[in-house]
């Protein structure tokens, strides 16, 4: 029986949001111990979706706005950002393995989201710099995180009913549960304090036709989801790719040979990052 | 089989597949070792992002041999495949992963 609106309002305003401890203790390692400069600590936060929601949204509750992780860190401080990182919920151990593919899927998105968009500039009318870009790839699926982390039972059905057969995750968690996870967004979006740039492709990337601004970036959000879940980033239970819209696609003039250069430029880029972080023989 | 992970998702006990390489060549953590916690910290300090390890502890594409990396594309693929755009991408994906091999 999916619960009422009041029941999921009141878990996502108590429940944290879910992340590895052994991040969080890394943390803790990196600014108390070792005092490490505050891009490291970034970089550390840039790898987790959850607590670069919390920081921005600490930052930002604190009356900065800002959409970049390292100008959140300089603007709230150390302390801040540790007692942050400490507020996450430890993820239980059973639910590891399904938290560690929402993270991949959601690091690999944030790697392929700057460079559709760069790709895509001549036809994209606004502009955000890198680094909100990563970010807004890096966060885009919190809707999901919080459907598995904070609706576990709920979340367990769906999955189950989409392995038996039935289509498709975002419907049958909204019947198990009572809202989607675009709609459990929406509503958390308020409390995290995220600005619209942030939040609005959060709210609306499954169905980017209907958001009501940035339409562009929410399209870009929607194709970079799709086609980095087609290369093989399944989050969780959601195990088939979604329908790529067609509105995205013609909304940034994208075709099927588009596609496989962004695929290509993706793993490279991935490569490369491995390479420039000294990872490589 | 090895997987590239992020080292944030690195845990004590997982084997290093590739050695950890500085930019100056220098071999920080070399193939074979065993990552403890203190380790694991040290790579974070220097800033390193992702390693590879020996296996497949976490989900992801790139890790498992060819024919089954094929058949988990046939899945994640299995109800949408009839629409022409996605099959196209199907082939595109296949393409981009055969590449790489």
């Amino acid at each position: 029986m999916p619960l009422s609106a009041a029941s999921i309002h009141a878990r996502l305003l108590t429940a944290g949001l879910p992340t590895f401890p052994r991040t969080v203790a890394r943390l803790e390692h990196l600014i108390v111990e070792v005092e490490a400069p505050a891009a490291i600590i970034a970089s550390v936060i840039a790898t987790d979706p959850s607590l670069a929601t919390l920081v921005i949204g600490q930052t930002n509750a604190a009356g900065h706005s800002t959409t970049q992780l390292s100008e959140a860190i300089r603007r709230t401080g150390m302390g801040v950002v540790l007692s942050t990182a400490r507020s996450a919920v430890p993820i239980p151990e059973a639910q590891r393995s399904a938290l560690a593919t929402c993270w991949a899927q959601a690091n690999a998105t944030a790697v392929l989201l700057p460079m559709l968009v760069d790709y895509r500039q001549h036809i994209i009318h606004s502009t955000w710099d890198a680094e909100t870009l990563y970010l807004v790839g890096l966060i885009h699926d919190m809707g999901h995180v919080l459907a598995m982390g904070q609706f576990q039972t709920e979340y367990a059905r769906a999955a189950k009913r989409l392995a038996d057969g039935e289509q498709d995750l975002e419907s049958l968690i909204a019947s198990e549960l009572g809202a989607t996870p675009s709609q459990l967004v929406a509503l958390a979006a308020h409390t995290w304090h995220l600005p619209p740039v942030l939040a609005i492709p959060m709210a609306h990337w499954r169905k980017p036709g209907g958001a009501p601004d940035l339409a562009e970036l929410t399209a870009a959000v929607h194709i970079a989801h799709v086609l980095v879940h087609a290369a093989g980033f399944s989050a969780a239970g959601d195990r088939y790719v979604p329908i790529m819209d067609d509105w995205a696609l013609t909304k940034l003039n994208l075709r099927i040979a588009d596609c496989e250069t962004l695929l290509a430029r993706m793993f490279d880029a991935m490569d490369e990052l491995e390479l420039y972080e000294g990872a490589l023989r | 089989m090895q997987q590239r992970i992020l080292v944030t998702q690195a845990a004590a006990g997982m084997v290093l597949a590739r050695p950890v390489v500085l930019p100056d060549r220098m071999v920080l953590v070399g193939e074979g070792a065993v990552l403890s916690d203190t380790m694991i910290g040290q790579l974070m300090t220097r800033g390193i992002k992702r390693i590879v390890v020996q296996g497949q502890p976490l989900g992801g594409p790139q890790t498992a041999d060819w024919e089954t990396r094929m058949r988990q594309l046939d899945e994640r693929f299995e109800r949408s495949s009839r629409q022409p755009f996605m099959a196209a991408l199907r082939e595109v994906v296949a393409r981009v992963l055969a590449r790489r091999t």
